[in-house]
């Protein structure tokens, strides 16, 4: 098998080459194995980085929607702890609880660049009984350009006619989208990203099941139709309605943070926004900030400061803003310039559009980025 | 006589009639920010901790020209603020066939987490309305009240129901 494993990965590091690092080129996957974890929820396996790697993906799963996990530890090369889920903020590596497909970036701020090697990762599942995942990898080596493109697919799922005429024949000349598409273009020019090549597809699968999603497990199932082998782009679902459990609308959600960027197939494989957000009388500000800030998560990042002020992103040049008047949420009163005009502040506002530099430098790691 | 007094009363009524007010500025800015979450919504609990705030909340969702998903989502925490007012109003806006159906779900949950066993026949309509989508929503919105009587309300319409998204949710609250 060996000899056949080098020529797969030969041919996947070859294939879509000469098309200026849109496919496969530039990005090389590793079949981690399966997994099964110990009656603790636990199980470690080796990640041996590429030496050319300027990211790093590794992802665990399918294990349902009603089971969580995320990362235990993991170790550098080195034997250094890089993330502990005792003290999840003590480095600059996050990685999230996550139902069914967990994702784990590296890096996720320039403080804790991705190293080349052996890593050792300790996967925790949190289930009663044994649970077996396969895990993976997508090392992006293609090296990081100055300006970056991220390309991205937006999906129509039961929306036409809701807000607007709104379908992929359409949709390329809609105002309030358009006006959107060019608000990201805006919003990420400052973290020296360009928004690429935007396809327009009609969803062909139960419409009528995810016009409006109710659950994760409908979230989930919605974002597995990106198609498998994913290509290097951000998928944006457009939907009618999320609805929390009390039945209240949300926004826009992302997989993740990160995403499962230039993988198809999985239940963290794009982004979904809702018709919600269109506003007539503020043509494409802020959806176009919605979908940027969801966009900006699918990509790597975090929220600057969370809405109760309890965790923090990994950047350094992202302001830290703390509840000073302590009622539980820090709001744009209290943090104005010290996190609140940032994309990816946790409430939308006029003003929040601000990106850093540190989250240009994620972004434009990000294996779905070229 | 009576003319002048129906025309000193109009007066009155076009001189302090206000469509709508807010509170204070601060006030409808707290709001508005807790409306303005990406990606979460305040709970029943954080609504109680910013205090009689429903004014505002009614404020907000009359607000025709304001933000759509703001005033969807105040629609939807009027419900922890259950009053006659706003019940009348979430009544008037279940019921209005041009408003966007996404407000139209708002009010209906809202109905529903506010007023228990009270909403349900406020929601019936809902559950044969046009809009599948509206139907699926009171569906839920009713499974959410949990109560025999609501349990019988899906019993029923589950009986009727012909589109298969809304049966198999029925059906799912109905455990079958």
């Amino acid at each position: 098998m060996y000899p056949y494993s080098i020529l797969a990965l030969f041919l996947l590091v070859l294939g879509g080459c000469g098309d200026e690092g849109k496919g496969e080129e530039g990005l090389v996957r590793e079949d981690l194995g399966k997994v099964t974890t110990d009656a603790d929820g636990g199980v470690t396996l080796p990640v041996d980085v590429p030496e050319d790697a300027v990211s790093a993906l590794i992802t665990c799963g399918p294990y349902g929607y009603d089971v969580l996990a995320t990362a235990d530890l993991l170790v550098d090369p080195g034997g250094a702890t890089i993330f502990d889920d005792d003290d999840p903020e003590a480095t600059a590596m996050r990685v999230n609880v996550e139902d069914d497909f967990l994702p784990m970036l590296m890096p996720v701020s320039p403080d804790l660049d991705v190293q080349a090697g052996e890593h050792q990762l300790t996967l925790y599942v949190d289930s009663d009984s044994p649970v077996t995942v396969s895990c993976g990898a997508v090392y992006r080596v293609q090296p990081v350009e100055e300006e970056t493109t991220v390309d991205a697919r937006l999906v129509f799922v039961g929306v036409d006619g809701t807000v607007d005429t709104l379908n992929a024949q359409y949709a390329k000349t809609e105002a309030v989208l358009t006006a959107a598409l060019a608000e990201i273009e805006s919003v990420w020019a400052r973290a020296g990203i360009t928004l690429g090549e935007v396809l327009y597809d009609d969803f062909s699968g139960d419409t009528d099941s995810y016009t409006v999603i109710d659950d994760d497990k409908e979230f989930g199932d919605l974002l597995r139709t990106v198609e498998t082998p994913g290509d290097r782009r951000v998928t944006f679902f457009f939907v009618q309605d999320i609805t929390a459990d009390d039945g209240a609308t949300i926004l826009g959600l992302s997989a993740g943070p990160p995403g499962a960027a230039a993988m198809g197939g999985t239940s963290k494989s794009g982004v979904v926004v809702t018709t919600a957000a269109w506003d007539e009388a503020d043509p494409g500000g802020f959806l176009g900030r919605l979908m940027a800030h969801e966009g900006g998560h699918f990509l790597g990042l975090y929220h600057p400061t969370e809405k109760d002020g309890s965790g923090h992103d990994p950047l350094g040049d992202t302001p830290e803003c703390s509840d000073g008047d302590g009622d539980g949420q820090v709001s744009t009163s209290e943090c104005g310039s010290n996190g609140a005009d940032n994309l990816m502040w946790w409430a939308a506002s006029d003003g929040a559009s601000d990106m850093s530099a540190d989250q240009g430098w994620v972004m434009k790691r990000s294996a779905a980025a070229h | 006589m009576k003319l002048r007094i129906s025309a000193a009363l109009a007066a009155l009524f076009i001189a302090f009639y206000t469509p709508f007010s807010y509170a204070d500025d601060a006030t409808r800015a707290r709001v508005v920010e807790a409306l303005s979450a990406y990606e979460s919504v305040p709970s029943q609990a954080d609504w109680e901790k910013m205090g009689d705030v429903g004014p505002e909340l009614l404020a907000l969702s009359q607000d025709t020209a304001g933000s759509p998903s703001v005033r969807s989502r105040a629609t939807h925490a009027l419900g922890y603020f259950p009053t006659d007012s706003h019940r009348d109003w979430l009544v008037s806006v279940l019921s209005d066939t041009g408003a966007r159906s996404g407000l139209r779900r708002s009010a209906c949950y809202a109905l529903a987490n506010g007023w228990d066993d009270e909403a349900l026949p406020l929601i019936r309509p809902a559950l044969v309305a046009e809009d599948k989508q509206l139907r699926n929503a009171a569906a839920r919105a009713v499974g959410g009240i949990g109560s025999p009587a609501a349990r019988a309300v899906l019993e029923e319409r589950l009986a009727t129901e012909a589109d298969p998204m809304v049966l198999s949710t029925l059906k799912s609250l109905l455990g079958r």
